[in-house]
């Protein structure tokens, strides 16, 4: 017996010793935070699934680094009318089957986006009313109304074939997908690697990395751990307390960037049913929704609370999006002045406020939270913290259920234009069925609203961009809400590789090269 | 014997469906999935077709009705993220939750065995203080701190063993997954070994204590007077009065490994079902959480059922009924 027990256990441990660590040979190997849902690319949009789709399928229209759109799909599009955009296929082009991509399957994919149950692009295809074949590569996409900002909600609606889905059973497009990008997909475990190899009859130019494999690893410690053993080409969302053990390793080096995601609070200062607030209409003076902004110092926030991991924030639209240049800045930070504002209204010590937040959402959600309620009591606000996990959190504090004044969020947007933000964070709810849908402030005014309507038929970018800025200021002036800061992007790369980001954070093999 | 297991299976049924009562009740208040499906500028209509889509409209009494009369189909529901059945998505994981259990139960019987006997049948010794001072030791340290630990020695600083995920097979054009390879093992072996290692000192503590209070007993001093073997004693009387205990204890640890490896799991980004139960609850899919729960109930009736046949064969006088 006690032989045989040596014995295993000698074998337990020499496995380990005797065997040389696998290499990953020129496969890319990319560590994600969470695992891609499903490979039917109208079934959700979740950026990680999205990233990893757009290996596999491609977009009429698609990204640059600094998220313009550029053709993809179609070679070029133009507005003939001001009700239809008329967009001119890539020919050549075939699907990973054989079949050829043409303006069918265009037909079929916003068709499909628009009518399927469980279609998460009803939203980013509501404007179109329909899409009508003209010529094998041209189609023409009607929408409701003049609509001027379509090529850019089309950026992640991924054409699929019409041959093979159509009858398809939709659990075998989650699992069989059949696109024409640079990637095809070879191997899936669910959430623990995704295995892509290069696409030999990609219309465009061919990928360096010939096979990528992606690997959830939800445990940010460990992904580290992964990136420093050298398992991993890319590791994200690198926890902000590893940065200096990375950078002073010598397999792998940081890399910031600043994330589109912005923090911000949503006060409420234009219905008459909120709650959550006394007197219940305490915000709808301007001068106590501008106290409570020049009350939040927002840089010792990013300073204690993010580690500085975070970049100060003036506004809801991204630098170098299309209308983010309005140069409205921060009401700079000044208790003082927020409590002569506060007495000059009337509401010295007289505000209660309940501010609603999320504590397993964003980065330090319930930590920022509490940093905000200690500044407005110092200047004489009483603040009840009611901070919830996120799937309670979002149902609360539904912009349709009015349970709350003032309340933290986070917004994401990856279509690179203002407007589109504008219109669904800040539009008057209610006025028009999708716009003002993140709106949990209930900021109205007529005359933001008019600009964002003029946006969203300007079809010139700058004048676009102009009318946007506008609107902007409006909001500023207004303290329809309270910009806090924009989250941070980290990447550990290791030294084998070269990696240039995205904007959106979207990482894509083909932007990879060896060393 | 077979009343004994037919008893058995309606002592299950009837756990089953207290189980998932409690659950279905308890789920409902865990907060509401639409919201974490959908993308944040979804538009109302998109909420309320959701809502209507995976059936959240109705009271939950109807929902509850719905998936009991759904259960009787054979049906246990679709998972709301993945669109699949929520009972196939689990099976799915359960091998290589079973893979890690299986190999930290090996480690554990090969290590705990010797060594409990050891402290058992030499209380006083010093080799035996030593072995329940480690036991000590292992038994507190939280499995998150072993696992991080192991992963920075053993994979970031030694560079022998992976740091996570279940295997690296090469990407070949047919995709084909084999199974049990040495690349395999050693993926194993570091989320086995934090798993072991809270059994192990769990399990020497058990068989130290059954020991010391059997090599009491009349018998044994009977046995010793009689001139048996030391090791006669040991390992043929005393170990297996010893064991009745033992094993009730460590069958039902096990399915507790096999249940709620959910922090290891996530730890070494290991695909088991420990962690889809995590992402499941992060989302709040409730049809996986419900049957994850189901699952895991019958997985403990099966344990008990084996400790149960298992204490007739270590000691005969014991019958089923």
């Amino acid at each position: 017996m006690k032989k045989s027990l040596l014995l295993i256990l000698a074998v337990l441990i020499l496995i380990p010793l005797g065997v040389v660590s696998a290499q990953n040979g020129e496969t890319l190997v990319v560590a994600l935070g969470s695992d891609s849902l499903t490979f039917d690319p109208l079934n959700y949009d979740e950026e990680v699934t999205n990233e990893v789709n757009l290996h596999i399928f491609e977009t009429l229209v698609f990204n640059d680094t600094d998220l313009n759109s550029v053709p993809a799909l179609a070679e070029s599009w133009e507005q003939i009318e001001d009700t239809v955009w008329r967009f001119y296929l890539r020919q050549g082009v075939k699907f990973s089957n054989g079949n050829d991509f043409n303006a069918d399957d265009v037909v079929y994919t916003i068709t499909r986006a628009k009518t399927w149950e469980q279609s998460q692009y009803k939203g980013d295809t509501s404007a179109i009313k329909e899409a009508v074949k003209v010529d094998d590569y041209t189609v023409d996409l009607v929408t409701n109304f003049a609509y001027s900002i379509l090529p850019a909600n089309l950026k992640s609606l991924m054409m699929m074939d019409k041959e093979s889905s159509e009858n398809a059973d939709p659990k075998d497009l989650a699992e069989n997908p059949v696109g024409t990008g640079k990637y095809i997909l070879v191997d899936y475990v669910r959430e623990d690697h995704i295995d892509l190899v290069a696409n030999p009859n990609y219309w465009g130019e061919k990928p360096e990395i010939q096979s990528v494999r992606f690997r959830p690893i939800t445990n940010p410690a460990t992904r580290t751990a992964a990136l420093l053993s050298g398992e991993v080409d890319l590791a994200v969302d690198i926890s902000s307390r590893d940065v200096e053990k990375v950078n002073s390793s010598n397999v792998a080096t940081i890399l910031q960037a600043p994330a589109l995601r912005i923090i911000y609070l949503n006060i409420d200062g234009w219905s008459d049913q909120n709650k959550g607030v006394e007197p219940q209409d305490a915000f709808k003076d301007v001068r106590v929704r501008q106290a409570i902004y020049h009350a939040i110092d927002e840089e010792t926030i990013i300073k204690n609370v993010m580690n500085g991991n975070a970049y100060i924030a003036t506004g809801p639209i991204p630098t170098g999006y299309n209308g983010s240049a309005s140069g409205v800045e921060r009401y700079p930070y000044d208790p003082e002045k927020a409590m002569a504002l506060l007495k000059e209204a009337g509401m010295e010590n007289k505000i209660t406020v309940t501010l609603d937040s999320p504590n397993d959402r964003y980065v330090n959600d319930g930590q920022i939270a509490e940093a905000v309620a200690g500044y407005l009591e110092k200047v004489g606000i009483t603040v009840n913290l009611n901070l919830q996990p996120k799937s309670l959190f979002f149902d609360y504090v539904a912009v349709d259920k009015y349970n709350t004044s003032l309340s933290l969020g986070g917004w994401y947007d990856g279509t690179g234009e203002g407007a589109i933000i504008l219109k669904s964070m800040f539009y008057s709810f209610g006025k028009k069925a999708g716009y003002g849908t993140g709106n949990r402030g209930h900021f109205s005014n007529e005359k933001f609203d008019e600009l964002i309507d003029e946006a969203l038929v300007t079809v010139d970018a700058e004048a676009r961009a102009k009318l946007v800025e506008e609107a902007a200021v409006i909001l500023n002036n207004e303290v329809g809400f309270i910009p806090l800061h924009y989250q941070q992007d980290i990447y550990g790369v290791n030294n084998r590789v070269t990696f240039e980001p995205m904007r959106n954070k979207h990482i894509y093999a083909w932007r990879f090269s060896f060393k | 014997m077979i009343r004994f297991i037919i008893r058995r299976f309606f002592q299950m049924i009837l756990v089953l469906f207290i189980v998932s009562l409690m659950v279905f009740l308890l789920s409902s208040f865990t907060g509401d999935p639409v919201y974490m499906l959908l993308p944040p500028d979804a538009t109302l209509e998109e909420i309320a077709d959701m809502r209507i889509l995976l059936g959240l409209d109705k009271p939950l009494y109807v929902q509850y009705a719905i998936f009991l009369q759904n259960i009787l189909k054979g049906d246990f529901g679709n998972s709301y993220v993945y669109n699949k059945p929520a009972l196939g998505l689990i099976l799915e994981r359960m091998p290589a939750t079973m893979e890690v259990v299986a190999v930290s139960t090996i480690i554990t019987i090969l290590i705990a065995l010797p060594l409990g006997v050891f402290a058992g049948s030499n209380p006083k010794s010093t080799g035996s203080k030593s072995i329940m001072f480690g036991s000590l030791i292992g038994i507190s340290l939280p499995s998150f701190l072993v696992g991080m630990l192991l992963i920075y020695l053993f994979s970031v600083t030694l560079g022998w063993l992976p740091t996570s995920g279940r295997s690296i097979p090469a990407i070949t054009a047919s995709g084909k997954k084999t199974y049990f390879t040495i690349n395999e093992l050693r993926h194993v072996l570091l989320p086995s070994i934090t798993l072991a290692l809270g059994q192990v000192a769990m399990l020497i503590r058990l068989l130290k204590a059954g020991l010391q209070e059997t090599m009491q007993k009349d018998f044994i001093k009977f046995a010793k007077s009689k001139g048996v073997s030391r090791r006669n004693i040991v390992f043929g009387h005393a170990l297996r009065n010893a064991l009745t205990s033992t094993i009730t204890v460590f069958g039902l640890s096990i399915g507790d490994l096999i249940a709620f490896t959910t922090i290891t799991e996530t730890i070494f980004a290991w695909p088991g079902m420990g962690r889809l139960l995590l992402t499941s609850i992060n989302v709040s899919d409730r049809p996986v959480i419900i049957v994850y729960i189901m699952v895991v109930s019958v997985i403990f009736v099966v344990i008990n059922f084996f400790v149960d046949i298992l204490y007739t064969v270590i000691d005969p006088r014991i019958k089923l009924n």
